[in-house]
């Protein structure tokens, strides 16, 4: 063959494969960013949306392309995976889950930023916080570098849908799962769902364990002040910016397991918390002489509850879901009474106990009794204290040791 | 720009070749050079505009320095050799060494000095030597001066400017030379072909393979530098696998793409890897792992430094001189001289085993044995501190048992990935055996043996199915690539 008829079929061959990987993935469409889907949405697995390390190109399209939503969840993975916009809750007013897995606030408000210049209808926000998140800025590498969230262009998250290898591996996934009718259909209002996730067994135990052991490596003591009080200063900012604008913001510190508590209690985190929710109040309350029709309200759902206060190392009643995926991610099940207590509905899940408002007048008060009730948890769950100190101490020697082992009379 | 990127691949390569085969085209060859200079500056510019300018004053002084040696003799020209030493080792002392002079003398008198966090120039450690072969080549009257024009595309040419291969003056100033006269394209096709090829090959081995596996091993090493992962056993191989692979075929993947970009304006570079993962001995990994630094270091250190010629003693202080600079060219930290001082220490080893056993030990076991000093090396140059690297060899060496889980470490798979990639790099042809029957570099290409040997490129409706088939792996794994490692020295 010659060098020239070479090149030819070379790029006819080239051209040809990646025409029908296009066709593939627009025929699939597996994120429904197209509209060009051929099979039903209710063939796609829910957890669609974890098989793929891009999802802040794929949040950041959706948003674009939304239209009509009132209310807006922002914040970390622990709000992307317990909030569900379509929780009853809500009562069928139409909303949009734009929090990210890993994001710091720094990054959860360049996404609101973006999802309010985008959609203009927004009204109505509920902010998910963590101390964890907080501080941080917004990491350089990553899906959010490649996302319409950094300046990249839609047109260029749309080709990457279509030719990056993590999403043509989902589409021949999906296409593959396509003739199973599966239980829960992928929805696509950016919650993200732990399909197949075991909620009772010993596996539960062995997630909690592993979570909280990893922790125990990443934090060990307090997060740097300095880089706590500037992310306040922005987020009061940024808070007075959208009360300015007419939007109600409801800022939710995020439930954590009893047993997260209890870490935090441990490594001597306890106070810095305690401040943090104390300067959130003080934000807020700050806020409330500010210019502007929006209404701002800070609620603390990290207390110890019975919700919260699951039992991780005996099994649950069988009539009871579990709340807690590990210790910080909860389940929209847990997620729908957050959602009950803000919007105030009238429905089954409300449970006035669950989460309270923080005011100034008042945190003294909550934070005490936010204490007293993990002093008496503490007291009566001496096994899971030791279980979560030996966690901490020991971390490297947990390992190899199962929850199974674990013997309740030591 | 990286050669990865789309801008560079869909737009800055098509237009530089548009523009040069327009030029030979129209009979106006002559153009070529300054059009490649060109678009070299356009090339180093995107990345920074500053050390642009930092890089044609640096040209400008070794070019008026070269000159200046040619027209004196005796001291005079000595002396113009020295300024121009001091001038470009100054450049580098400054740019990659200030702060770790700074750093290792506060460390040791405890004098507080802050540092300068200074942004290193690209390519800095690879334009610098080639300067200084040139005019060691001049001061000792090897070589003359040519052409501003030709000296500037030798110091910036774009497809070797930012990690090599490191080109001798004499293998590419005779090839810009010959394009002035080339006004003909006839053998555009063939060269494009052979170009594009290899332009492929390298592509496939950064996007498919290095970027692939660099998860695996910057997980295992970024948890050993934090103190409270032990890492296990299984880890440690995993990390260490993976990154043995990552690098190689990070960088020779960078060296396979420089040579195939250069074949597209009809310029050979020499080899720069010659399936170094093959070596059964350290001498011989040196002889085919970044062979043109190898060689600069050879023959503008090692033998100045008096080579084999003092005999034994002095020639293994040589070798470690040679190596430890080696090592600390190729970054500015201690990591690195301790990799390049045992990388000396092998080699003296070896030629120690040479002269008193007269005889090599069975290939397989040479092979592992080399293989394994080779990866423990690498834990050196890739851990971030000693304590790191500590960590990182007591994993390997079974110290820490199975060690703590690290969250994201999905070892079965990583091991199994590095393991088949770097069979693959063992039993496989390289690049330029698979293009050996076209030269694709300067310099004869070793046929490899057996009936994997057999494989090589030919025009063919099956290997244009091969290369359609490459390009798609590199356009679905292309999202998301990283920097060339080598990029960082």
């Amino acid at each position: 063959m010659s060098p020239r008829a070479y090149i030819a079929n070379l790029f006819a061959f080239a051209l040809s494969g990646l025409a029908l990987v296009a066709a593939l993935g627009l025929s699939i469409d597996g994120f429904g960013l197209f509209g060009t889907r051929l099979i039903a949405a209710s063939h796609f697995a829910p957890n669609l949306r974890l098989t793929v390390s891009g999802d802040r190109v794929t949040k950041a399209i959706e948003i674009a392309e939304r239209r009509d939503d009132r209310v807006l969840f922002v914040g970390d993975s622990r709000t992307q995976h317990g909030l569900d916009p379509d929780a009853p809750a809500l009562t069928g007013v139409k909303a949009y889950n734009a929090a990210l897995a890993g994001a710091s606030l720094r990054e959860q408000m360049v996404a609101l930023d973006y999802a309010l210049a985008h959609e203009p209808t927004i009204k109505h926000i509920v902010w998910g916080l963590s101390l964890e998140e907080f501080p941080f800025g917004i990491a350089a590498s990553g899906d959010y570098a490649d996302s319409p969230f950094a300046n990249r262009s839609i047109t260029s998250g749309l080709l990457r849908h279509l030719f990056a290898f993590d999403w043509v591996a989902a589409s021949a996934k999906a296409l593959l799962e396509a003739p199973h009718q599966v239980r829960a259909p992928m929805k696509r209002n950016g919650v993200a769902a732990f399909d197949g996730v075991p909620v009772e067994g010993p596996r539960v135990g062995a997630r909690f364990e592993a979570e909280l052991a990893g922790s125990a490596r990443e934090l060990r003591g307090s997060l740097p002040q300095a880089a706590l009080q500037d992310a306040q200063s922005q987020l009061a900012r940024m808070l007075a910016k959208l009360k300015a604008d007419g939007m109600d913001v409801d800022l939710v510190i995020v439930p954590m397991h009893v047993w997260r508590l209890e870490f935090f209690r441990v490594i001597g985190t306890e106070a810095q918390h305690e401040a943090w929710k104390r300067e959130l109040a003080n934000t807020v309350a700050t806020l409330a002489e500010a210019p502007g029709d929006g209404k701002i309200r800070l609620f603390d759902f990290a207390r110890a509850h019975a919700f919260t206060e699951q039992p991780v190392l005996d099994p649950l009643p069988k009539s009871e879901r579990r709340f807690f995926l590990e210790s910080s991610h909860f389940y929209p099940w847990l997620g729908e009474k957050i959602l009950a207590k803000l919007f105030q509905s009238e429905d089954a899940n409300l449970d006035p106990s669950f989460g309270t408002e923080l005011v100034p007048e008042s945190i003294d008060a909550n934070l005490a009794s936010g204490k007293s009730a993990l002093d008496a948890w503490e007291a009566s769950h001496a096994r899971d204290v030791g279980y979560v100190k030996g966690l901490i101490r020991n971390g490297e020697r947990v390992r190899g040791r199962t929850l199974a082992d674990e013997d309740p009379e030591k | 720009m990286l050669f990865t990127s789309p801008e560079f691949l869909l737009v800055f390569l098509p237009l530089t070749l548009l523009g040069f085969h327009v030029l030979r085209l129209a009979g106006r060859g002559q153009f070529c050079v300054p059009w490649l200079f060109l678009a070299s500056m356009v090339f180093y510019g995107w990345w920074s505009p500053r050390f642009l300018l930092l890089l044609i004053i640096s040209m400008l002084v070794n070019w008026g320095d070269a000159h200046a040696m040619a027209r004196h003799h005796g001291r005079t020209r000595k002396a113009f050799f020295i300024l121009g030493l001091v001038w470009n080792l100054g450049i580098l002392a400054y740019f990659k060494y200030a702060d770790f002079f700074i750093s290792s003398l506060d460390a040791v008198a405890r004098l507080d000095w802050p540092l300068l966090h200074i942004v290193l120039p690209l390519g800095i450690s690879f334009f610098t030597f080639q300067k200084i072969a040139y005019l060691a080549d001049i001061h000792a009257g090897y070589a003359k001066p040519g052409p501003l024009a030709d000296f500037a595309l030798f110091v910036f040419f774009f497809p070797q400017l930012i990690a090599g291969p490191i080109v001798h003056h004499s293998e590419v100033m005779p090839q810009f030379r010959a394009m002035a006269g080339k006004n003909q394209e006839k053998d555009f096709w063939l060269e494009t072909s052979i170009g594009l090829t290899l332009l492929l090959i390298g592509l496939v081995k950064k996007v498919c393979i290095a970027d692939q596996l660099a998860p695996y091993a910057t997980n295992v090493f970024d948890h050993a530098a934090q103190n409270s992962y032990r890492i296990g056993i299984l880890a440690a191989w995993q990390g260490a696998l993976a990154y043995t692979v990552e690098l190689y075929t990070d960088f020779s993947g960078y060296s396979d793409m420089a040579i195939g970009l250069a074949r597209l304006f009809g310029v050979k570079l020499p080899a720069n890897f010659n399936s170094p993962y093959k070596s059964t001995s350290i001498i011989e990994f040196w002889r085919r792992w970044h062979m043109t630094l190898s060689r600069f270091l050879r023959d503008y250190l090692y033998i100045p430094l008096g080579g084999n010629r003092k005999g034994n003693a002095r020639r293994y202080l040589n070798l470690m001189v040679t190596m430890l600079l080696g090592g600390l060219w190729h970054g500015a930290a201690w990591t690195y001289v301790a990799w390049g001082g045992l990388h000396g220490l092998y080699l003296l080893v070896n030629h120690a085993w040479l002269s008193v056993a007269k005889r090599a030990l069975p290939p397989l076991l040479s092979w592992a044995v080399t293989f394994f000093a080779v990866i423990t090396a690498w834990v050196f140059f890739r851990a971030s501190d000693f304590s790191s690297a500590a960590n990182m060899l007591h994993g390997l060496f079974g110290l820490n048992g199975t060690g703590d889980p690290i969250p994201g470490a999905k070892k079965a798979t990583g091991l199994l990935l590095a393991a088949a990639t770097l069979a693959a790099t063992a039993i496989l042809p390289n690049s330029q055996q698979i293009m050996r029957r076209f030269n694709p570099v300067l310099g004869p290409v070793e046929v490899p043996r057996g009936l994997i040997g057999k494989l090589a490129w030919a025009p063919s409706r099956m290997t244009a199915a091969l290369g359609a088939a490459a390009i798609i792996a590199v356009v679905l794994f292309s999202w998301g690539t990283t920097e060339f490692l080598y990029f960082q020295f």
